[in-house]
């Protein structure tokens, strides 16, 4: 049960480490905003179901018009800086985590923005003997899902072969006439995407509020530490660690559930510097 | 061969600043002058790190919310008085940081920023709920006592005059201090390390242990910050363990320029300057702030401290002797 | 012998850059390393200097092992050794990098600034600034520098080190053939002036047999051939690995 109930937590971990992977992995910054988004998602999936009623329409359009909004940001805002100190990006996006939960809390108000389940999903199931919340093996099944199709978005399809390589080294890409730029957008707008697409998930167990982004920013962060930085295999793992721990620190000794997520990173960082499955090239 | 070996930093830019810091009630109120002197430390500390050493630590509110916990510990549980307080969460924070750095200084750049972040995150949850009973949890640390010294005079640290005079003492010893670290021969090693570890190993210096005590060092100078917060407040609140306080003295710094020796302090008091003025005319001041920090960021890529200099420098002396090649 | 080396070994996964190499330097001695492109040169300073682990053999210096010790100890011994590119403090002045780097190894302790310790250091920073003739560019920017005057500064930093052995990695690299045989008469005047040992990796041979007491050919990791300048010329065998490869010969 309680595995279970891990394993859909760190679902959603997954959603976002994925997302902060690629964003890394393709142009070496590391998003504080990632959190940012993750909210921006929830208040999305909330806005277009009041607009149309659908749960479904809402978890698509949550990505899209986040991963648009992250599009955006990434042209005006973190292009001009790549040329500069890597430091510069960073901070560009702890100015956007400051600034856009404060923006989210005058257009919305202070009060978070409660999205139902739906239908087909509130209540329980029965597994053997045990009941067990539908919604959440729902999260179960769609992070599996992404995670194949971006898995294989990413070895099969010509875009994710080029952002692949582009990972690797994008001057060669560059020197082969392919647009860099462009892939960076895309690249930030799917990783920001992933983000929102968890936040939106999330939305119906937590609701939608202004802050709800900001300690998750730092947890994907061990998420992805703790999987190795720039690795999918490694995010995937990260989060599922992470998730078991919570739920079952959460069950033995509640008060602890966040303190322990930070003594895992460390100490799989003391014995594994560049994480699970860091690439021992790469810092 | 009777010349000296020259200062990097010398004491003129050190009065300099205490002279047009110091008159600063005269101008603003005393409460921001007070707090700007607190975070001026702070951003000292945090750039010996950032600026002089190159080490990226993302988590320096760790060693400041450290110096506000123990010192306000050291007074409310222990009854110490305000000096063995404020030095007992001195040298936690330094402790702390020396701890830390020691166990993840072979991590090098983003995975290091990440470690300190982790640190500070934790030390955030464990003051947030399991030691709730010490630390207030969510509510921060109240009920110090109030706080007055005897020594060198008496002094009510209540009144906001006074809490600012005994804040600019130890923003002066502060200042001095972190010129004398920097001047040593330890301190003229820090930003050879920042500008090429391997070369400064290759020449038989051991780079890691001076990284151990660049950050060692900063940790007592944010431990004092926070130390001195604690006895201005009168109380810590619980945002001083969080990472938005870790971004926001990076963000002072950097604005600030963080090679040079004033460049923090600057942006210190630019920043909160900011933040006072807007305060008067809206509430949304992280909208705003967060604004002003990406703004700033694409305008000023060398810092404001940084970019004025520049400028000026340029004025000066347009040509640097051109080189042959 | 002030370094001996004894059946030293670096494996880099399957292969074998350095491989059972035996090796000695006399006090005073001025020995060059030649050898066609990954013959294992670089790998060998490193193994000596301690920028990387040894895999098998091991390392003496005047006698005491280094195997293995961290690189700052055994640069502190008095092993120093140069990199093939210009290895520096970009944005300090030139006289900052070389004060640096002439600081006594202990002082790193210190955190107060002695007036002796300031003047001795300042005395040897300038006595290597004359040295390796870049008093003009003093008070510039490192990263202001030319290639040419880098590969100086490179060298300055590591006299001011006060060496004992140098370990020169092609210090004349990217330099044209006129002021690579002034650079490599400037290190040999400088060797004797303060009589250090040095070991020279460099491709000019002209050069090599002009400065050297002993050459030292690598060939896949191992030694092929050792002997004095003019022997080394003589021997057939070399001139087919080495200079039968198209490389420039003197």
């Amino acid at each position: 049960m309680h595995i279970l109930l891990g394993l859909a937590l760190g679902a959603i971990y997954i959603l976002l480490a994925a997302g902060l992977t690629i964003v890394y992995g393709l142009l070496d910054v590391v998003n504080f905003a990632h959190g940012v988004f993750y909210m921006l998602g929830a208040y999305a999936v909330f806005l277009v179901i009041s607009l149309t009623g659908s749960f479904w329409i809402g978890l698509a359009s949550a990505a899209i018009i986040t991963g648009l909004i992250g599009a955006l940001a990434e042209v005006f805002l973190l292009r001009p800086l790549y040329e500069k100190h890597q430091l510069y990006p960073l901070l560009l996006t702890f100015g956007f985590s400051v600034a856009v939960p404060d923006l989210m809390k005058v257009i919305f108000g202070l009060i978070g923005k409660t999205v139902d389940y739906p239908e087909a999903l509130s209540g329980f199931i029965l597994l053997g003997t045990i009941p067990f919340p539908k919604y959440r093996l729902f999260i179960i099944v769609l992070t599996a899902v992404v995670m194949t199709s971006l898995w294989l978005f990413l070895k099969k399809s010509d875009l994710g072969m080029v952002m692949r390589a582009a990972t690797l080294n994008s001057r060669m890409v560059e020197a082969l006439g392919i647009d860099v730029a462009r892939i960076w957008t895309v690249g930030f707008s799917i990783g920001v995407g992933l983000a929102a697409l968890g936040g939106a998930v999330a939305a119906p167990m937590v609701s939608a509020s202004p802050d709800m982004g900001v300690e998750i920013t730092v947890e994907s962060f061990v998420v992805v530490v703790l999987g190795g930085l720039g690795s999918l295999a490694g995010a995937v793992t990260g989060g599922l660690i992470i998730g078991q721990v919570v739920s079952f620190v959460s069950l033995f000794a509640g008060q602890y559930s966040k303190v322990a997520i930070f003594i895992v990173m460390f100490i799989v960082l003391l014995v594994r510097p560049r994480g699970l499955f860091g690439e021992a090239g790469r810092h | 061969m009777e010349e000296k070996l020259e200062n990097p930093y010398s004491l003129k830019i050190v009065w300099a600043i205490l002279l047009v810091l110091a008159p600063m009630p005269l101008v603003l109120s005393t409460p921001l002058a007070t707090e700007i002197l607190i975070y001026a430390i702070f951003a000292m500390g945090f750039n010996l790190a950032l600026g002089h050493t190159g080490i990226l630590s993302f988590g320096h509110a760790a060693y400041f919310g450290l110096g506000c916990y123990v010192t306000g510990m050291a007074l409310r549980y222990l009854e110490l008085g305000v000096f063995p307080a404020l030095l007992l969460g001195t040298l936690a924070a330094g402790l702390a940081a020396l701890a830390l750095a020691a166990l993840a200084v072979k991590r090098q750049g983003v995975y290091f920023a990440m470690i300190s972040l982790a640190f500070s995150q934790m030390l955030y949850f464990l003051a947030l709920s399991p030691l709730k009973g010490l630390t207030g949890g969510e509510d921060g640390l109240k009920f110090i006592p109030k706080l007055a010294i005897e020594f060198p005079a008496p002094l009510d640290l209540s009144k906001p005059l006074s809490a600012y005079f005994f804040t600019l003492f130890f923003f002066a010893l502060a200042i001095f201090a972190m010129r004398q670290v920097l001047n040593s021969p330890m301190g003229r090693l820090l930003p050879a390390i920042r500008e090429n570890e391997a070369r400064v190993k290759s020449l038989g210096f051991p780079s890691h242990a001076l990284k151990i005590m660049s950050m060692a060092i900063s940790g007592l100078f944010c431990g004092l910050a926070g130390g001195l917060l604690t006895v201005y407040l009168g109380y810590v609140p619980l945002s001083t363990l969080h990472w938005f306080t870790s971004g926001s003295i990076m963000m002072m710094t950097i604005l600030g320029g963080m090679q040079s020796f004033s460049g923090p302090i600057v942006g210190v008091l630019v920043f909160l300057c900011l933040q006072d003025v807007t305060g008067n005319f809206t509430e949304r001041w992280e909208l705003f702030s967060g604004t002003l920090f990406m703004a700033l960021i694409l305008l000023f890529p060398q810092g404001v401290a940084g970019t004025i200099r520049q400028r000026v420098r340029r004025r000066m002396a347009p040509a640097i002797p051109e080189q042959q090649t | 012998m002030i370094i001996k080396a004894e059946k030293l070994t670096k494996k880099f996964g399957g292969l074998v850059a350095v491989d059972q190499v035996d090796f000695t330097l006399a006090a005073g001695e001025f020995k060059s390393i030649i050898g066609p492109n990954g013959a294992g040169k670089t790998t060998l300073f490193n193994l000596i200097a301690g920028a990387e682990p040894v895999d098998g053999g091991r390392i003496l210096f005047q006698g005491d092992e280094i195997t293995n010790l961290p690189q700052e100890r055994i640069a502190r011994m008095g092993v120093v050794k140069t990199c093939q590119t210009s290895q520096f403090f970009p944005s300090l002045s030139v006289m900052q990098n070389l004060s640096v780097a002439a600081q006594p190894p202990s002082s790193w302790r210190s955190l107060w600034r002695g007036k002796g310790l300031a003047q001795k250091t300042l005395r040897q920073a300038k006595a290597v600034l004359k040295q390796v003739g870049l008093e003009s560019a003093a008070d510039c920017p490192a990263e202001a520098l030319s290639h040419g005057e880098r590969r100086y500064l490179d060298l300055g930093l590591a006299l001011a080190a006060n060496p004992k052995v140098l370990l020169l990695d092609e210090p004349t690299a990217g330099m044209s053939p006129a002021e690579t045989r002034q650079a490599a008469r400037l290190i040999k005047h400088l060797a004797q002036e303060f009589s250090l040992s040095v070991i020279l990796v460099e491709h000019d041979m002209g050069v090599v047999m002009e400065v050297s007491d002993r050459v030292l050919v690598m060939n896949e990791g191992r030694i092929f051939a050792e002997g004095a300048p003019q022997e080394i010329r003589r021997n057939p065998d070399v001139q087919r690995i080495y200079l039968g490869k198209g490389r420039a010969a003197c």
